[in-house]
């Protein structure tokens, strides 16, 4: 088996939500694509390093399949010192905006659920 | 600019459409289990909860039980059941994990050799998406399915003069399933499998026997078969992929 295709370096944490995951998967994988253009198993690979966001290939390749259907992301090919060409994916202004709202909208959402969860519980 | 809701409603209707791919069932039972998922959908904002599109499709068929006296014999694959051209489709599939997939046509297994090329490090998982896979079929494609065509002329002609039905039933089959595959209703991964399909019976029917004492067996033909298979899916795509790259080197 290639070692481009390894399994990522952690397994998802114990205990991690699922469903949490799941839903902060895409924008973490466009947020990935803000800072760099990247090819599929190098976000994964990325994501691996970052507790929580684990994800296999066969999670991370359809949703990059989808994001480039929805025409948030954009492809470019560069060749490989190490085996075939390359697909490289980067956000097209589509997704730059895509990803300025849902961010603007996750902090929103962190703030307002760190205020429900720190905030006492009233007594009757 | 796609809206967030926009997005979603596409998400949703790639997720149906890809069940559909991998959906056995026909008819009725079809048409409402799709009906039902795209309620389902509706209700959640994210298709990844519904696990991969094939894993959905197969429950869905376990629950029907579509093709249930046909699907299995002792636990080995029986493919006499609707949806060959899908199941043709899967034996040239990077993105899907499975190195076995069951036997386009009849009981048993068969080799995914998009899986198999990903292993020996020729392509990637994520190299064949529609789009590459539509201009792989629509540009080097088209050379297989010509191919086709002069090589079942060539197992034609050779079934005339030595007076062979099988050769000659050979080269029928495969200028009909070449034909087949110029029909661009069908999704190009189908395209792309059917047209190989084309070439490698072509070339079994250059290469089979037609009397005693032939250096040339039945076996080397079929194994010529095989491997004209599959350099015809893994050439045409890996031609594209070379072209888009040098694309994207001189955009």
């Amino acid at each position: 088996m290639s070692p481009r295709h390894q399994a990522p370096r952690h397994q998802a944490a114990p205990g991690t939500p699922t469903q949490l995951r799941k839903g902060a998967l895409e924008l973490a994988v466009l947020a990935l694509l803000s800072r760099q253009p990247s090819y599929g198993f190098q976000i994964v690979e990325q994501l691996g390093d970052h507790a929580g966001l684990q994800a296999s290939t066969g999670t991370i390749y359809p949703l990059l399949t989808r994001l480039k259907n929805a025409g948030l992301v954009e492809t470019t090919w560069h060749e490989s010192t190490q085996g075939p060409p390359r697909k490289y994916y980067r956000l097209s202004p589509d997704g730059e905006r895509h990803l300025a709202e849902q961010a603007r909208a996750w902090q929103e959402l962190v703030a307002t659920m760190a205020a429900l969860l720190t905030e006492p519980e009233e007594t009757p | 600019m796609n809206t967030p809701t926009e997005h979603r409603r596409q998400e949703h209707a790639d997720y149906v459409r890809q069940v559909a791919t991998h959906l056995r069932a026909r008819g009725r039972a079809r048409t409402r289990a799709l009906d039902d998922l795209r309620e389902a959908l509706a209700e959640t904002p994210d298709p990844e909860s519904f696990g991969p599109a094939a894993t959905y499709a197969r429950s869905v068929d376990e629950e029907l039980g579509t093709g249930r006296f046909l699907s299995t014999i002792l636990g080995i694959p029986n493919s006499l059941a609707p949806g060959v051209l899908d199941r043709l489709a899967q034996t040239f599939d990077p993105a899907d994990e499975r190195l076995v997939v069951p036997h386009v046509l009849g009981i048993g297994w068969a080799i995914n050799v998009g899986r198999l090329a990903v292993r020996l490090g020729l392509l990637n998982p994520d190299d064949l998406d529609d789009e590459v896979l539509a201009r792989a079929t629509h540009g080097p494609g088209r050379v297989v399915r010509w191919a086709t065509y002069g090589t079942a002329t060539a197992a034609g002609v050779r079934a005339l003069r030595q007076a062979s039905p099988s050769v000659g039933a050979a080269a029928i089959a495969s200028a009909a399933v070449a034909a087949l595959a110029e029909d661009r209703a069908l999704p190009p991964r189908q395209r792309l499998t059917l047209a190989a399909t084309g070439l490698g019976i072509a070339a079994a029917g250059l290469g089979l026997p037609v009397r005693d004492g032939s250096q040339r067996t039945t076996t080397t033909a079929l194994g010529w078969a095989i491997v004209v298979w599959c350099a015809a899916t893994y050439l045409p795509v890996r031609v594209q992929i070379n072209r888009e790259t040098v694309r994207s080197a001189t955009a």
